[in-house]
């Protein structure tokens, strides 16, 4: 979508320019004729196009952190919070709320959307993108609901793959880690008539357990294979074809809770999650003009999830349709439609059971986006809306208004403010679960202490959480080697997704007693959140560039007088004040590169979890064009630290050092 | 806090930026390191020892600053490489390789001289007699090649630059 493409373009066009130059001239024909460029009069235009906090990790930053696995690379971005919670599973976020079942972050691979209506959460161990795919990665903290649509309520982060026809040729990575790692993939790309790209490619990752601290380590790790494919085909010189699919499986290895009432003593259990499915994706765009375009895209996902307390089935179809077009000189306008349709077929668990088993949502949603010029090249005002309705939510309507000021070329500001919703789940609404049991002490030495279960229900009523947020930033060159972004923000959130418990209730199983505490969700909670993201690059030399970034942020939520509901998900106790980056990447020769960063994370001491300082090092090596080798250590300050505390089921483990060698040959 | 951000934001804006140079554009540093291989490229008539490379641009100058810095210090074969700039068709004289800029070529015309390569950015540039011509597909700088207009000058163009570019 435009707001997206002008969000890469822009950014490109700040950083990219400074980055590139280093040693262009001694760059091979085909290195050269693979570097994307853009026209110097759009990327004026668009330079000046960003009123949003955006921040884009190209695919030489990908190559250069050592990276290997896509959620990690997120670290990359200023203002994104990653915590790894086992060797599979992460808990991400931008600017708070960040749970291991984020709900108010939008994830976007090549404009399709991977966030999952049913638990309203991004499943990072289904989405393995093999990393030299991968052509930018766009991070938009902040809402992005005018344009995306619901639950883009603190950010948006947009994955975008390489096309088939930067993809010709073939490619096989491989790489192994003392964390007792392995990636692989393989890929190929050809063209099968004139102007019609291909490539397909097939990807492994696999992972030891990670260590539990006091308690049995999973038996099992995390494995996971896709396979993908790619069509770019130009039919006219006026029209564009994208095809894409994968398939993909995946197998997650955690340590549940196993107690029950009649065996409450019963040790964690070994369990594991395992997930497949498939995608497909198609995108047909016509260009009138320079100015006008329209673009139709469906896209149709099937998803199998088995974790220890629940199976189920999703099918997901998704239709859409936008134009782009000119009207004047003032009036830059973008609209669409869409409609999205999700089935979900559950097996109930003695656990866990969803009322009703079986549902369907049936989306269907309007946008526009008018980019008005109220002085050419100085002054411009964005204002977007997305109206959306779905039978149990009504009608969400999400604008924004965005004023972008440009009094010179190298300087920009902007403020905005907007609204966004988070649209209840499957799960808020139909949720019926009985938790593993608990010791209640009694208190007194006479009574007998009792076992207690939650039994958590969800609300049928749930309503929409939102946020109404107030956002300002700055863009500087403040020379031709040092750019500066930064960005400030003030969120109010409403109806905030919440858990209250009632009376608890005697009962008895096999004649022993046990209490039953009523848990049920609700919307009771409110609450603001502040902060502050800063992102700088500095090309010291032609053969040295350091990027940095720092973000600060306080998030803080209450409840009514008297209202002793708490926050359902982790609202800002599992999200560090404080979180800076600094990465290095050095040229030493031609083909010798030296690699650095350093990410830091403050201490969450609500949830035990003290301060974090990662290092990483990466010395890359290309003795030919064709070759690269790559060694390093990543974490090296630490062998085994805890990054976050589950309060979910599965337990954290930790995460290990790893020192690791990577090999990619093209051909 | 609140004051603190205030006065990083106040600091940011008193860095009072220099206008950057114009023609930074990636889209210009690419063809000027494609200008620059070309050199490597083609096939030249033996030339005066201790003769210098010569780049030249005729007309508008798209690359501001991007071409001499991509080719300071540079070596081809134990030559130097030499800028030169000129107005008119008239004023080219000794130059190995003549860029002609967008929209130029049609009011000066393409200059055709004996082991000179010519190279643009326009369509029609090599219809028009012009030997390299570069264009964008994809967001990257390809270009294509009419091998007879360089064989007329005199040179001879690699095979290897033949395969990645097009042949007309």
């Amino acid at each position: 979508m435009a707001f997206r493409l002008i969000c890469g373009v822009a950014l490109f066009a700040v950083f990219v320019p400074l980055r590139a130059q280093s040693g262009l001239a001694d760059r091979s024909l085909e290195e050269l004729m693979n570097i994307e460029v853009t026209s110097v009069s759009k990327k004026v235009q668009r330079l000046g196009s960003t009123a949003a906090s955006v921040f884009v990790i190209t695919a030489e930053d990908i190559r250069r952190s050592g990276i290997s696995i896509l959620p990690e690379l997120l670290r990359l971005a200023p203002g994104v919070q990653v915590s790894r919670l086992s060797s599979g599973g992460w808990a991400i976020g931008i600017r708070g709320f960040n749970d291991e079942y984020s709900n108010k972050l939008l994830v976007l691979v090549d404009g399709r959307s991977a966030y999952n209506e049913f638990y309203g959460t991004v499943f990072w161990d289904t989405l393995n993108i093999a990393i030299d795919d991968i052509e930018r990665i766009e991070v938009i903290r902040g809402p992005g609901a005018a344009m995306w649509g619901t639950n883009a309520v603190n950010g948006v982060i947009n994955i975008i793959t390489k096309s088939a026809k930067a993809t010709q040729g073939g490619l096989v990575a491989g790489g192994g880690g003392s964390a007792a790692t392995s990636t692989g993939s393989v890929r190929y790309g050809g063209e099968a008539s004139p102007g019609a790209f291909y490539r397909v490619g097939a990807q492994n990752t696999t992972y030891d357990p990670f260590q539990i601290v006091n308690s049995a380590s999973p038996s099992f790790g995390w494995l996971n294979r896709s396979g993908d494919f790619r069509l770019d085909w130009d039919v006219s010189a006026k029209d564009s074809l994208l095809v894409s699919g994968n398939i993909y499986s995946s197998s997650l290895g955690l340590i549940v809770p196993d107690a029950t009432i009649s065996s409450p003593n019963a040790p964690p259990a070994d369990d594991r999650v395992t997930s497949t499915g498939a995608k497909v994706n198609a995108r047909w765009q016509h260009v009138y003009s320079e100015t006008s375009s329209i673009e139709v895209r469906f896209s149709y996902e099937h998803m199998l999830r088995n974790d220890p307390q629940s199976r189920i089935d999703l099918d997901v179809f998704d239709y859409g349709f936008q134009q782009h077009v000119q009207l004047g000189s003032r009036n830059d306008v973008i609209w669409g439609v869409s409609a999205r349709q999700d089935s979900f077929d559950s097996t109930p668990t003695p656990a866990l059971r969803l009322n009703p088993l079986d549902s369907s949502r049936d989306e269907i949603a309007v946008f526009a986006e008018d980019e008005i010029t109220l002085i050419p090249g100085k002054l411009s005002l964005i204002a977007g809306m997305q109206a959306s309705h779905e039978a149990t939510i009504g009608y969400a309507v999400q604008p924004t208004g965005r004023l972008l000021w440009t009094p010179a070329k190298n300087l920009s500001s902007w403020i905005a403010i907007s609204r966004a919703e988070r649209t209840p789940s499957v799960y808020d609404r139909g949720l019926d679960y009985y938790a593993a049991p608990i010791t209640i002490p009694s208190g007194s030495p006479f009574i007998p202490s009792l076992l207690g279960i939650a039994h958590v229900t969800g609300n049928p009523a749930a309503r929409s959480e939102t946020v109404l947020a107030y956002e300002a930033g700055q863009r500087v060159q403040a020379a031709k080697q040092l750019s500066f972004d930064i960005s400030t923000f003030y969120n109010v959130y409403q109806h905030l997704s919440s858990v209250s418990t009632g009376a608890p209730v005697l009962a008895f199983s096999s004649g022993v007693p046990y209490l039953i505490i009523p848990t049920t969700y609700g919307n009771q909670r409110f609450g603001e959140s502040y902060g502050a993201e800063l992102a700088t690059t500095w090309n010291a030399t032609s053969r040295w560039r350091l990027n940095g970034g720092y973000s600060w942020l306080r998030v803080e939520t209450h409840s009514k007088p008297g209202d002793p509901s708490l926050d359902e998900v982790r609202t800002g106790s599992a999200t560090p004040h404080h979180q800076w980056l600094l990465r290095s990447n050095f040229d030493l020769t031609r083909k010798i590169q030296i690699d650095t960063a350093f990410y830091y994370y403050a201490a969450m001491p609500q949830t035990g979890i003290p301060q974090h300082l990662r290092g990483d090092l990466r010395i890359g090596w290309r003795p030919v064009a064709k070759i690269e080798i790559s060694i390093g250590v990543q974490d090296a300050f630490e062998a085994n630290h805890l990054e976050y505390e589950s309060t979910r089921f599965g337990q954290s483990s930790q995460v290990p050092r790893n020192f690791y060698g990577k090999l990619t040959w093209r051909f | 806090m609140r004051r603190a951000l205030v006065s990083a934001i106040a600091l940011v804006l008193l860095w009072a930026p220099p206008a950057s140079a114009a023609g930074d554009a990636l889209e210009y540093q690419v063809k000027a390191a494609f200008l620059y291989n070309f050199l490597k490229f083609v096939e030249w008539p033996e030339a005066a020892t201790g003769a210098p490379w010569v780049i030249g641009v005729l007309g508008h100058d798209p690359f501001g600053a991007v071409l001499d810095e991509t080719v300071r210090g540079k070596m081809v074969n134990g030559r130097k490489v030499e800028l030169r700039r000129y107005d008119k068709p008239g004023d080219v004289k000794d130059c190995n390789i003549l860029f002609i800029g967008r929209g130029d070529y049609e009011r000066t015309g393409i200059p055709a001289q004996a082991g000179m390569l010519t190279v643009g950015e326009a369509p029609g540039f090599l219809k028009a007699g012009g030997a390299i011509n570069f264009y964008l597909d994809d967001n990257r700088v390809r270009f294509e090649i009419r091998p007879t207009a360089a064989s007329a000058a005199g040179l001879h163009v690699s095979s290897q630059l033949l395969k990645l570019g097009r042949a007309l």
